[in-house]
């Protein structure tokens, strides 16, 4: 966060005399940008670190361990789990286990919304036609669906995945969908007088003008789909972090959920930075402040 | 015989609200290669309708078009069409949309493309900005690019839709010379819509002046004052301030009629 500040505006041979001024102002604003950034990233560390010793503080004294646990409580519990001689496996074979069923689910989901987005808004019919369906199967809580899906893929990884994907299918789906329509037709018009065919103006002109729809509906597709794979695991299922949880909760084991929750916490932000990353760099068109980076994680 | 593009009769009506509204009726024009026309009326007359049913997104409800002659149907790939806003793609740089006709007509974005978009945008004064995004510019530079783009693939007649409609009275004044400047190189035909009388006289060769609507056709004067014209001075001419009182008669009344 606190990059290098220059001391010293850019140079600038291009610019005329006349506009050094204004270009002095930016570089001016900018810096104190930087400043302010440097500031709040400070200060987010340091409430961090005054959250955990509060916690680790009043944890014990004023509040039962077993409720709260504690932070070095967790650190314990964290290298013994994470350590080679665990009976069940270790934290690495429940993390790697959720995420590769999260991570199949969510390429098939994020592919298959994305596909049947454009198409559906394409079909203009069709859309209207299976719109209030779409929106009944996913207005369920999916969890609702667990059942059944365990009832039709059985035990192992399959239904785990399907969860994923059909959550992931829809978020994506209605982002890519929505996002298309809402490409101005002017762009459109203009693209056609130009001399573009469907083809070359879906490719040149649709599909970039709808990609900041569907990167948002990637983004708050990899919670959600964690969700899935978690809720799959805490059914049923003899592997996973969401397994670990049900266990954990059975034995009443507070740190350990508490580690679960934060290794989910972790990933999940680790992920989202990632992705906002990737976005910047590929909707660096858009102007300052509209590359949604501001979006938040749900829960 | 007929003209270079020969509009005929043309009408256009649609629904709106379960009533039917008359855009344009019975609106016919001839118009010679390389002549540069303008449009005035009083807001709602239809101009705007006029030049999408010309662009061929539309189709009119009556009458038809003749381009050299042959009944054109859709889009004509001879005409260009600058809309009021610049439409430019805003994730393309500035460079990018001006060669997106040429990648559009299957043209390589190689060698003689690549000069003239240089040539274009040099021309507009424009260097310098070539890999600017769209939001980097000035709803000037903004407007230019989109004239350039039309430019670009060379069609034969440009329709243009208050191109210079949403900028400020200086830059109003140093596009309209530039497009002169431009029009006077490469001839095209130009249908110029535009809702301020100064402008239309500057820039044309004939006046066409539109009714309320339903839009149709008003009257057409001929504008005299030689060429090549000097858009920040013409207002002191005789000949502009005479033409310019008979046209302001003729609109006022169309304008309070709609009012």
């Amino acid at each position: 966060m606190t990059q290098e500040v220059q001391s010293r505006p850019p140079e600038e041979v291009l610019i005329p005399a006349g506009l050094q001024g204004l270009r002095l102002l930016i570089w001016r604003i900018r810096r104190t940008e930087e400043l302010r950034w440097a500031r709040v990233a400070l200060l987010r560390v340091l409430f961090g670190i005054v959250m955990v010793a509060l916690w680790e503080g009043v944890s014990g004294r004023l509040i039962d361990q077993r409720i709260i646990s504690s932070p070095g409580a967790l650190l314990e519990a964290f290298l013994d789990l994470a350590g080679p001689d665990n009976p069940d496996g270790t934290l690495w074979t429940h993390f790697a286990y959720t995420m590769e069923n999260t991570f199949w689910g969510y390429l098939a989901g994020a592919l298959l919304g994305i596909l049947f987005g454009f198409m559906l808004a394409e079909a203009e019919v069709i859309a209207q036609v299976i719109e209030p369906f779409i929106m009944a199967f996913n207005g369920v809580p999916r969890i609702a669906y667990a059942p059944l899906f365990i009832a039709w893929f059985g035990i192992e990884r399959q239904p785990k995945i399907i969860l994923v994907l059909t959550i992931v299918f829809f978020l994506c789906f209605v982002s890519t969908f929505s996002g298309i329509r809402s490409v101005p037709q002017e762009l459109v018009n203009v693209a056609r007088v130009l001399g573009g065919r469907k083809a070359d103006i879906l490719r040149k002109v649709v599909l970039p003008a709808a990609s900041p729809w569907i990167f948002s509906g990637l983004k708050i597709s990899i919670p959600f789909g964690m969700v899935g794979a978690i809720v799959g695991e805490y059914i049923i299922a003899d592997r996973g972090l969401g397994y670990l949880l049900q266990r954990y909760n059975n034995e009443y084991f507070t740190t350990g959920i508490i580690l679960v929750i934060f290794i989910l916490m972790f990933f999940v932000v680790a992920v989202n930075q990632l992705l906002n990353w990737a976005e910047g760099r590929m909707l660096r068109w858009r102007p300052t402040g509209q590359t949604g980076q501001e979006t938040a994680i749900p829960n | 015989m007929s003209a270079f593009l020969s509009i005929r009769g043309l009408g256009k009506r649609f629904l709106s609200r379960g009533t039917v509204v008359r855009a344009i009726e019975n609106f016919s024009l001839d118009i010679e290669e390389g002549e540069f026309v303008t449009i005035v009326g009083p807001s709602g007359c239809g101009k705007s309708t006029l030049l999408n049913i010309l662009a061929g997104l539309y189709p009119p409800s009556a009458g038809e078009i003749l381009f050299e002659g042959r009944h054109v149907r859709g889009l004509n790939p001879e005409i260009g069409y600058v809309t009021q806003q610049d439409n430019l793609l805003p994730w393309r740089t500035l460079r990018k949309n001006v060669l997106l006709p040429i990648e559009f007509r299957g043209g390589s974005a190689s060698g003689g493309a690549e000069e003239r978009v240089g040539a274009l945008i040099r021309k507009v004064g424009l260097s310098g900005f070539d890999n600017h995004y769209p939001h980097e510019l000035s709803g000037g530079m903004r407007q230019r690019a989109n004239i350039i783009r039309t430019l670009v693939y060379n069609p034969r007649v440009i329709l243009m839709d208050e191109p210079f409609g949403p900028l400020d009275a200086q830059t109003r004044l140093t596009l309209q010379n530039q497009l002169l400047d431009l029009w006077n190189d490469e001839r095209k035909t130009i249908i110029f819509i535009t809702h301020d009388l100064t402008e239309a006289i500057s820039l044309a060769d004939r006046v066409v002046l539109m009714t309320g609507r339903p839009g149709t056709i008003k009257s057409v004067t001929p504008i005299r004052i030689p060429r090549p014209r000097d858009v920040y001075h013409i207002h002191r001419s005789e000949a502009y301030r005479e033409v310019y009182d008979k046209l302001w008669e003729e609109l006022r009344v169309e304008v309070a009629r709609v009012m």
